[in-house]
């Protein structure tokens, strides 16, 4: 610890100074290491960026700038001290059921989503027969774990998505057992339905056949609280307002969340996911 | 001033003169902390707890297992880091952007210092002079000395800094990156940020919120040879194990959902990591380096103690009031313990047969005998929100 003995003679010249760790900086070089696997960015126009930049958040606000419809440069909120620093673990999905029918609201991708589904499935009754997902508000999230709750609804499908890197596609299959006497007959999307959850839809809707139905309608000032039912293969009767983004049309992409500093995270897009229409063949049932 | 010592003086004013004996001397003693005076002899048989909301430490006497001492220090104090080779407490005051020095020989104050945003986590180096700690609210980590009592530098470049680690000669200091999945390797002599080492491959989401909040790494676990750190990367459900004196990434292993992180068993043959987000715990061989045992956990999982000749590991569920208890011969589930409030973090006397556990919700410290897997004791009148229990030749650690 002879080096820090050195330190602690120079106390007084070190005090109320601020070292900056700019040396190497490895965020920097993560960056441009991310930006360049973008199949979003020309390769060109990441290194015009690199040279007019010598730091990281420069580099990500050039970046940003570049397609500020997909690349994202968010600032971190710090939790305060009274908070527990981890991350939660809120519930994901909701089961109502009226009238022999079910609806599974899922609001999220969150980390006991696919372990609450399963617990579901397992104890749903056969009498409710028809399932309206309601993907209503949810913003996507974890893909992983948007592909298993999708092999539980639907069952194992061989090359049900199809992610493109650019350089290369990866195709990813479902995994999962066949449903039970329980059918997906519709989704309902909203105009924030985003992302993983709008690749849900679309995977319902083309290997489930379910259709897409508009969110929950509003009467008078408050809207509706109780559960939609849904009977029959029909399950919307009634006008339905407006369904979101239409999940055949906006493009979904795969993101990585790049730590710029301290206060920046940069979100990235690195591929496009789309759902195979043209395979549709099952797998083997897992049990 | 705090109801408690609003308490205190109550108790003392009533009684006045009558003051006599050793209970009546620990009262006087809790006042302020004058007169109790610790002796390097006594210090390994005490235990340190910073109480969040009543801003003071109190000092547990194992031997009587009575509190005989509140040290008041800044407001929010997280964790107490002890230097027995300079006598020294140190307290991060989260709240006041502050960390207080205290003279454990006298208990009296040495010195506050002013550091970054949100100083909680704290490590000394090996020498016992050095100490490192994590501003989490301002990305920095300040490095103090002892002797001095002075800031010797502050480094930037870290995200979410929460805890650290020394490698054995003390030249380099891990953090682990709350905000992040690397852990940034700071070369001390020169105070700086030289490395970043990549945990598990890059995260993907497809997402256009923020989902469930972000676990990057709280803490690089060091064997206890000090040659390997194992660093849980939460969102990744992945823990590396890093050569400490190289900085080269061994092995990545896949865990369970939302590792929280590793804690070693005394012996060296076990890191012990609990997965908040499946409810499981993780047992690794740090000899073979694999997953051994993946044990049934509970919720909010803040803390592993190890004790009794290393037989068996205490969990913390902070979510259900209990621990768990781990059989380590079997690697197999051993029971559970209830407890009376909230758990916090816990410290096992380095003999390994009794486990303090603060109780945040009952201000308390719940005395579990190791041997025995039971609950024996409660102290209380510890101080209002206990946070962690500390003490020298332990295996410490916060959350």
């Amino acid at each position: 610890m002879a080096a820090v003995r050195s330190c602690t003679v120079a106390t007084a010249f070190f005090l109320s100074v601020t070292i900056l760790a700019n040396a190497a900086d490895p965020a920097f070089e993560r960056s441009v290491d991310a930006a360049r696997a973008s199949a979003i960015i020309p390769d060109n126009n990441v290194e015009t960026a690199r040279s007019a930049c010598d730091g990281a958040l420069c580099f990500a606000r050039a970046l940003a700038a570049e397609r500020p419809d997909l690349i994202r440069l968010e600032r971190v909120a710090h939790p305060d001290t009274d908070v527990i620093r981890w991350a939660k673990t809120t519930p994901s999905v909701i089961a109502d059921e009226t009238g022999g029918a079910s609806q599974l609201k899922i609001t999220h991708f969150g980390r006991k989503a696919v372990s609450e589904l399963s617990i579901w499935l397992e104890r749903e009754s056969p009498a409710s027969s028809s399932l309206l997902v309601d993907l209503s508000g949810n913003e996507g999230g974890d893909f992983e774990r948007m592909l298993q709750i999708a092999g539980l609804l639907i069952g194992s499908r061989r090359d049900a998505v199809r992610i493109d890197y650019g350089d290369h596609i990866e195709r990813r299959s479902l995994q999962g057992p066949t449903p039970r006497g329980l059918r997906v007959v519709a989704v309902r999307t909203d105009g924030k339905t985003a992302s993983a959850a709008l690749v849900l839809a679309r995977l319902l809707t083309t290997h489930a056949g379910a259709k897409v139905v508009g969110p929950q309608p509003v009467v008078g000032p408050q809207p509706v609280v109780g559960p939609q039912p849904v009977a029959g293969p029909q399950p919307v009767t009634g006008p339905q307002p407006e369904a979101g983004p239409p999940p055949e049309e906006e493009p979904v992409f795969l993101k990585r969340r790049i730590t710029i500093d301290h206060d920046w995270r940069l979100i990235l897009p690195v591929a496009e996911v789309r759902v195979a229409t043209d395979v549709a063949e099952p797998l083997a049932p897992t049990r | 001033m705090s109801s408690l010592f609003q308490r205190k003086s109550v108790t003392i004013a009533a009684f006045g003169g009558l003051l006599l004996g050793s209970s009546a001397l620990a009262l006087a003693h809790d006042q302020a902390a004058a007169h109790v005076h610790i002796s390097p002899d006594q210090l390994k048989s005490t235990i340190f707890v910073p109480n969040r909301a009543s801003a003071d430490v109190a000092v547990i006497d194992t031997q009587s297992e009575e509190v005989i001492a509140h040290v008041p220090v800044g407001s929010v104090p997280h964790q107490v880091a002890i230097s027995a080779e300079r006598m020294k407490m140190v307290t991060s005051n989260t709240a006041d952007n502050t960390v207080t020095i205290t003279d454990l020989g006298t208990l009296q104050p040495a010195g506050t210092i002013e550091l970054g945003h949100e100083p909680e986590h704290m490590e000394i180096g090996p020498d016992g002079d050095l100490v490192a700690i994590a501003n989490i609210g301002a990305g920095t980590v300040s490095l103090v000395s002892l002797e001095t009592d002075a800031e010797l530098a502050r480094i930037d470049g870290l995200y979410e800094p929460h805890n650290m680690t020394f490698n054995r000669d003390g030249s380099l200091l891990y953090v682990g990156n709350l905000g992040a999945d690397v852990v940034s390797v700071i070369d001390v002599a020169k105070a700086e940020v030289i490395d970043e080492i990549q945990v598990d491959s890059p995260q993907a989401v497809a997402s256009q919120g923020d989902g469930d909040g972000y676990q990057g790494i709280i803490n690089v676990t060091s064997t206890v040879d000090g040659r390997f750190g194992f660093a849980a990367f939460g969102e990744g459900d992945a823990m590396a194990v890093i050569d400490l004196d190289s900085r080269e990434t061994i092995k990545t292993l896949a865990l369970g959902d939302l590792p929280w992180r590793a804690y070693s068993t005394a012996d060296g043959r076990y890191m012990i990591t609990p997965n908040n987000g499946d409810q499981t715990v993780s047992i690794v061989s740090t000899e073979s380096l694999e997953e051994v045992a993946r044990l049934p956990g509970a919720a909010d999982m803040t803390g592993v103690n190890t004790g009794m000749f290393e037989t068996t590991a205490f969990v913390i569920s902070r979510g259900d009031d209990k621990l768990l208890t781990i059989d380590l011969d079997s690697l197999s589930s051993a029971g559970e313990i209830a407890l009376p409030g909230t758990p916090e973090t816990g410290v096992a006397t380095p003999d390994g047969k009794k486990l303090y556990v603060a109780l945040s919700s009952t201000d308390q410290v719940a005395v579990i005998d190791m041997e025995k897997r039971a609950l024996i004791k409660t102290i209380g009148d510890v101080g209002d929100e206990p946070w962690g229990a500390h003490m020298t030749g332990a295996m410490n650690y916060c959350h």
